[in-house]
């Protein structure tokens, strides 16, 4: 595949929507878990908000629209417990990694670092929510060794 | 309210399906593409006569792989309590090793994937400090990723290494968990 700047910017906006989405699971994540956890979970969330910012001040000065974040997002399944917004923390992690696999398959050098770096990330973060890691983060490889 | 999606881009969560359809699409494009060994050799898209940088950059990989493979027999020769909780690291850098084999199919992997097992004198004695040496060696591993995803010539090739290079991110994070119970 050849990367091209529309190809990048594409893989971009639809990173950078994944964020949005991973910012308001985030909020919902935070509220279901307490001490450590919580705090890790706001950790996160304000990561998540300066990737934001960054893949959006990256898209501006393509002079492209960034991507806005939707008024609201149905959650795929109920958040009742801490073990739920657990799991659910993993598959926000799970979704990004799918997305900055994405852009890196489609970005030039420098975009290829950023999505490298933002999928090293997703992956450890999945890992710590779920204590356990795939052989292929964001790549849909069915290679096994989970 | 966004649609609800079954994908797990975004987590689940989705403002609209075609963002989803874009997504999942272009995760595809890139497991196919993975498993076939579809790659791009050179700029104008014809296969070079040596090795390109990207099948030379491959078997380096392979190399570190097995060497890290290696020390994972070592540690686990000298504490065979670690066989169990260490298994699921050692078959998922099997299924990297694979995987690379099959990219770049077009060029013949030069490297032979065995190393000797280092000397079991320098494995730790201690299991804790054992585990934090591989954990340490994962870390160095992702890290020595990051010059080839950005200089490899196939998009579909970099998309691969940035994924074990992410799996190794998360075996460090994984061990040193295991190395603090």
């Amino acid at each position: 595949m050849t990367a091209t700047p529309e190809r990048e910017l594409a893989a971009a906006q639809t990173a950078l929507a994944a964020e949005h989405a991973a910012i308001y699971g985030y909020a919902v994540v935070g509220a279901h878990l307490s001490g450590d956890e919580r705090a890790r979970a706001i950790a996160v969330y304000q990561a998540h908000r300066r990737r934001r910012d960054e893949l959006a001040r990256l898209i501006a000065a393509e002079k492209q629209a960034p991507t806005p974040a939707a008024a609201a997002y149905r959650l795929p399944f109920a958040i009742e417990s801490a073990q739920d917004a657990r799991k659910l923390a993993a598959r926000l992690e799970d979704g990004l990694a799918q997305a900055y696999a994405a852009l890196v398959a489609a970005g030039g050098k420098d975009m290829r670092g950023l999505g490298a770096s933002a999928l090293a990330e997703a992956a450890a973060m999945a890992a710590g929510w779920r204590g356990s890691t795939t052989a292929f983060p964001g790549l849909a490889v069915g290679a096994g060794g989970n | 309210m966004a649609d609800i999606s079954r994908a797990r881009a975004a987590g689940g969560l989705q403002r609209h399906p075609l963002s989803r359809r874009r997504v999942l699409a272009a995760a595809g494009i890139i497991a196919a593409a993975a498993v076939s060994g579809c790659t791009r050799n050179s700029s104008d898209g014809t296969a070079p006569d040596r090795p390109s940088v990207d099948a030379t950059a491959r078997d380096r990989i392979l190399d570190d792989k097995a060497a890290l493979l290696a020390v994972y027999a070592a540690t686990i020769e000298r504490h065979p309590t670690l066989r169990r909780p260490l298994d699921g690291f050692v078959r998922r850098h099997t299924a990297h090793i694979d995987a690379l084999k099959r990219a770049l199919a077009a060029t013949p992997t030069n490297s032979a994937t065995t190393t000797r097992r280092p000397h079991q004198a320098r494995i730790a004695p201690q299991r804790s400090m054992a585990v934090r040496a591989l954990a340490d060696a994962e870390q160095a591993a992702t890290e020595s990723r990051r010059s080839v995803v950005e200089s490899a010539l196939s998009g579909t090739f970099a998309a691969l290494v940035a994924s074990i290079a992410a799996c190794e991110n998360a075996h460090a994070l994984l061990l040193r968990a295991e190395a603090d119970r």
